[in-house]
């Protein structure tokens, strides 16, 4: 028989004025279980405080039930009170009689009744608790970095500062990411590669960082603390430990294939770095186009390569190792405007997307930073810069706004401005979005002392006119229809999730929103986190973002890991689901229903050696919420410190009343 | 064209002697020509153990379950069965692989306890076949026509899926028939309050409904978990009251109306009035039928962003 | 599990306060935690003053909260009964709520096959800030009820094939401390 003591606090007169508190203790006296029953000014102060503990030696209490304020309040304060006198911190219930009673009532008389049904109510269940426990979770402190591009560097430069192993996994050859292929960034003009290569640098000479290109992420399965991730590492063809860069093997390969870094603009062979400050500068050979590949005699690489580093037979290896934390960091991709026939559905050679327009700028790019057009290589006068192509745009299946492409495409009207003194530019924008540091200047600038023409308005219809592209739109704020004979258009295309990132999501068990972009914890107070605990997001994988941003987020993402890894162990919550597996008939309801996908269905070892299978929850996922719990029939899961019984108690305490 | 029984019989023949399943589930001849009994048959030479016939009302689904993991068995099912099937492979209780379903068109089977009041004696019932939309009884010594909703299990009359949703093979065609409207609750909610509690008065909580419900596989049921304390075992109305409620409940979107557990009530309980309503509040909600779709997600273990609900 | 095997008085209810002439609606709410619980706290603090007619049940999420509470409820007798949770999008465990929305709004339809009219069955969503909205649903609830009239109860008794034995009170007089 539980022996419950109740401690009616008057909270000064917040409580007392209202309710007859000396009358709810002496009603607590009587309630079946309570043995004990007092009253006292203010029962989270030291003396009230100290009155618990005595009673709880004086009166061997086990179980306490505290009618004051909120337990979202004074909750943890009297967990803390009774477990100093011995007790389990969960053996204590709060009767909400200040919030829920005495600041909200008038009636002395009613709201004394309803106190009273409160401390039967929290009597009732405080009688059916049983003490609760942390359990420990080992703690594997590496952690898993996936995506090479900025938001993978800084994330796993700060995780590896911070002292603790970490793998970065890239699918390119290279890392560096979208960065490497810009020109200048906005607002300061720095040079993207020369901040971006130093940090390339770093983490290939950092002693806790290992990197993987060329390597992509297969299977993931634990949880945090403990994932197991399967990595497929590519059949890269060159050995990593004899190849020294020289890059005479792509100097004399005979295969020449669009160079995705240039974003078409450019070529590169079938054996290739992608850039020439690629980290590892390590060749790949692409097997798609490899000569040899495809059964016709080559093999001009290995003769070339003075280490005899080109293996042509090298196979796909797979590698499942253990991290302890992931940082999701994978990224965007630009949207393809070929999809737009009133822009010409890709078709016009001189209407190019931003990104190429960045390699066009770039002085290690195709032209070597010369701003020519693709169609004739000639320089061109007259530029339109189109803003919002696919974004803000339910047509076009992107409502959000890409964040990024106001400011760069200011960036381009000044750059080429500053280039080309004797250019014009045009930019059509819906509205200017220049929120961050030294943002609205740097657009201010771009159109007061560079002279670019912004007007506000859609571009309706792009098309070829003699050696010219014409663009016609309206000027809303004039109210006028504009039709310009450029010589370049340029597009400010949304940007994408990854288009397999629905699947990465799915691998991770993580979700995405309707664009399919990674879906953080909460969006104001958990933006770096995911429901699954352990793995949190950098960058543009979660939505578009610039560079600050995203560099902010992956040390915010690193700051996590190593939060999380700064500890000896992970301690489960204490209120979570817990299986009875031998009545478990494994309909799977609470594995679908689980938000934070704790719970699996897990063979057992049944009679006679036969195997059934029955539900059980990973005390590290689970984080309280009983979803679970109210989907099952037969009542075989249950929620620790919310149980079926308890709940139920509470309901039938008025009632036996 | 052979008869149902024979169609059976030599797919099952068929399937035994090519060992592709270790058992075949079907119905064989009762103790009366208005009752058939489930029979396991595991050898070709026993496959005339087999029939089929309006006597044959038992949901087989109960069995397919209990052999799960017992490699593939053949179950002879109607349109109801099949869809507790299709809800079991739903709910991991067997695999579809594991299954061969021998759909079988059904118009209707008899509820036995209904001919005394058509005025047959079942003591002496020669034969009972289909006729003409009905039934025809031979008595021995006179024949007696009887209709539909005279003795048939209650819940054929509401059955709106006589061919099985899902089979391997089919037997038969579907029967032209329309299913009825139950009217039997009240419209008026004190009415209805009043009709319920006069109906749970009756139930002696001998929990036949439970054990003849293939969607009832949990291993103790909530009733039995006294600690937990759902409900007592006292045989009192509100006791009653909560036992059929959380019963409907669990079965929401799951229970098919094979109407097994009415037609076993000693007590008359118009059990399936309850389980239609439910089903019927469940397709209006969440355009949902439970057993329709052995690869859906169960209907109360998904949602939809724009799922009806309070105002936000 | 330390379960304590519960004694059940199946039809002992509430409704004993009806015959004398004071009824007074008595309210079963289920509240999750994070919002509902924390909207009524709220209303606490800023001393928004509604009826005394509700006693709180908290529980971590409307996701948690079993059909079977509010048959429970009915069944021992509450005049009605009020679920709140967090508004769909802002469930601290995120989905909670939607399969929350899908049981309950189920469980409105059910309970009205049952005979139990919509009135008497709350449903609803309030935030951690809306202490306003929670005061006046409490309000509006108590005040409905009120109207309705006491809630007639779910099944009729039996009669009894077997004499039950008079169940001794478990209670034991304890002295009562007061300060």
């Amino acid at each position: 028989m539980a022996r419950v003591g109740v401690f009616v606090c008057w909270c000064g007169s917040n409580i007392a004025r209202t309710v007859d508190v000396q009358r709810v203790a002496e009603e607590a006296g009587r309630i079946p279980g309570v043995v004990f029953a007092t009253d006292y000014k203010y029962m989270c102060s030291e003396p009230g405080q100290t009155m618990v503990r005595d009673a709880i030696r004086d009166h061997r209490l086990d179980r306490v039930v505290v009618a004051s304020c909120s337990p979202r309040l004074h909750e943890p304060t009297f967990q803390r009170c009774i477990s100093e006198a011995g007790l389990n911190p969960y053996m204590v219930e709060m009767a909400n009689i200040r919030e829920h009673c005495s600041w909200v009532h008038q009636d002395k008389d009613a709201a004394t009744e309803k106190a009273i049904d409160l401390v039967r109510m929290a009597v009732a269940k405080a009688r059916r608790d049983f003490p609760l426990f942390r359990n420990e979770i080992p703690i594997t402190k590496r952690a898993l970095v996936i995506g090479g591009g900025v938001a993978g560097i800084q994330a796993a430069l700060d995780i590896a500062d911070a002292g603790y192993p970490v793998t970065l996994v890239e699918r390119t050859p290279s890392i560096g990411g979208r960065m490497a292929q810009y020109d200048k960034t906005f607002p300061t003009l720095d040079c993207a590669a020369c901040i971006l290569t130093p940090k390339m640098v770093d983490c290939a000479s950092h002693p806790n960082i290992t990197i993987l290109t060329y390597a992509e992420v297969e299977e993931v399965t634990g949880f945090v603390g403990n994932f197991n991730i399967r990595i497929r590492k590519k059949a890269r063809g060159v050995d990593m430990e004899k190849c020294t860069g020289c890059g005479v093997c792509y100097s004399k390969c005979p295969v020449k294939v669009p160079n995705e870094f240039e974003e078409g603009m450019g070529e590169r062979r079938a054996i290739y770095v992608p850039f020439p400050q690629a980290v590892p500068n390590v060749p790949v050979i692409d097997r798609e186009h490899c000569r040899l590949n495809n059964d016709l005699k080559c093999g001009v690489c290995q003769k070339l390569c003075p280490t005899g580093a080109i293996a042509y037979d090298q196979q796909d290896e797979v590698v499942t190792e253990q991290f302890g934390a992931i940082v999701v960091a994978t990224g965007f991709r630009m949207w393809d405007h070929s999809q737009i026939g009133e822009y010409g559905y890709g078709s016009i050679p001189d209407v190019i997307s931003g990104l190429q327009f960045e390699r066009l700028m770039n002085a290690s790019g195709p032209t070597e930073g010369k701003i020519v057009r693709p169609s004739d290589h000639r320089p061109p006068k007259t530029v339109v810069f189109v803003a919002c192509v696919g974004s803000r745009s339910e047509n076009h299946g992107h409502e959000y706004c890409s964040k990024v492409c106001c400011m760069y495409t200011a960036k381009h009207a000044l750059l080429l401005k500053e280039k080309y003194p004797d250019t014009q530019s045009y930019v059509f924008y819906m509205d200017i979005r220049a929120n961050g540091k030294g943002y609205e200047e740097f657009v201010r600038r771009t159109i007061e002392e560079y002279g670019a023409n912004y007007i506000r308005g859609r571009v309706s219809r792009i098309y070829r006119h003699g050696d010219k592209v014409v663009v016609k739109g309206a000027d809303t704020l004039l109210g006028r229809p504009v039709e310009i004979e450029a010589d370049m258009v340029v597009l400010a295309t949304a940007m994408e999730p990854q288009e397999d990132a629905k699947d990465l999501a799915r691998k991770l068990g993580i979700s995405t929103d309707q664009h399919n972009w990674f879906s953080e914890a909460h969006p104001k107070l958990k933006p770096v986190e995911v429901l699954s605990s352990g793995i949190f997001l950098a960058g543009a994988c979660q939505y578009p973002k610039d560079i600050p941003d995203t560099v902010a987020q992956a040390s915010g993402a690193a700051s996590k890991v190593a939060g999380l890894f700064s500890k000896p162990h992970l301690l489960s919550e204490p209120m979570i689901a817990s299986v009875r597996e031998e009545d478990c008939a494994a309909c799977g309801q609470c594995v679908q229903v689980c938000p934070f996908s704790a719970i699996e269905l897990v063979e057992l070892n049944g009679k006679n050696g036969a195997s059934r299978r029955a539900a059980r929850v990973n005390e590290g996922l689970c984080h309280g919420c009983g979803t679970c719990v109210a989907g099952c029939r037969g009542s075989c899961i249950d929620l620790r410190g919310f149980t079926n019984a308890q709940v139920l108690s509470e309901i039938d305490a008025l009632a036996l009343a | 064209m052979n008869s149902p029984t024979e169609q059976i019989r030599t797919e099952a023949r068929r399937l035994l002697e090519s060992g592709d399943v270790s058992v075949v589930i079907g119905y064989g001849p009762g103790s009366t020509p208005a009752r058939a009994t489930p029979v396991f048959v595991r050898r070709a030479e026993d496959v005339d153990r087999l029939f089929w016939s309006p006597a044959c009302a038992q949901n087989l689904a109960l069995y397919v379950r209990e052999q799960a993991g017992r490699g593939k068995v053949a179950v002879v099912a109607k349109g109801c069965d099949a869809r507790s099937i299709a809800t079991l492979i739903q709910e991991k209780q067997t695999r579809r692989e594991d299954v061969y379903i021998i759909g079988v068109a059904c118009s209707g089977v008899v509820d036995p306890g209904r001919l005394a009041p058509a005025g047959v004696d079942e003591g002496t019932l020669k034969s009972l076949a289909p006729e003409n939309g009905g039934l025809k009884a031979d008595c021995g010594d006179r024949d007696v026509r009887l209709e539909r909703e005279m003795v048939l299990k209650r819940a054929c009359l509401f059955c709106d899926t006589p061919v099985p949703p899902l089979s391997d093979t089919l037997i038969g065609e579907a029967p032209p028939l329309q299913p009825a409207t139950d009217q039997t609750l009240p419209e008026d909610l004190d009415a209805r309050r009043e009709f319920w509690a006069e109906q749970f008065s009756k139930c002696v909580r001998c929990y036949a409904c439970r054990q003849v419900c293939p969607a009832c596989y949990c291993k103790e049921c909530f009733t039995d978990r006294l600690p937990v304390g759902w409900v007592s075992k006292r045989i009192a109305g509100p006791e009653n009251w909560m036992y059929h409620t959380t019963r409907a409940f669990h079965l929401a979107g799951r229970c098919v109306g094979c109407g097994e557990c009415e037609r076993v009530c000693p007590a008359d309980i118009p059990i399936q009035t309850l389980m239609r309503r439910m089903a019927g509040e469940v397709d209006a909600l969440f355009g949902y039928r439970a057993g329709m779709d052995p690869d859906a997600e169960p209907v109360l273990a998904t949602y939809r962003d724009d799922d009806e609900g309070p105002a936000e | 599990m330390a379960e304590t095997p519960e004694v059940f008085e199946g039809a002992e209810t509430m409704n004993g306060q009806a015959a004398e002439g004071t009824w007074e609606p008595k309210i079963l709410g289920i509240l999750c935690n994070w919002c509902s619980y924390a909207g009524a706290d709220l209303a606490g603090s800023a001393r928004l003053q509604h009826p005394p007619n509700v006693r709180i049940v908290r529980v971590p999420c409307s996701g948690r909260v079993d059909p079977q509470f509010v048959l429970k409820g009915f069944l021992r007798g509450f005049d009605g009964v009020l679920v709140s949770g967090c508004h769909p999008g802002d469930c601290h465990y995120a989905k909670g709520n939607y399969y929350a929305r899908r049981r309950l709004t189920l469980l409105t339809r059910f309970l009205e096959t049952m005979g139990i009219p919509r009135e008497r069955f709350q449903f609803q969503w309030v935030s951690a800030s809306e202490g306003a909205r929670w005061a006046e649903s409490v309000r509006e609830m108590t005040e409905r009820i009120r109207k309705l009239g006491p809630f007639q109860g779910v099944g009729r008794p039996v009669p009894l094939l077997i004499p039950v034995v008079a169940r001794q009170a478990e209670t034991q007089p304890v002295g009562v401390e007061a300060q």
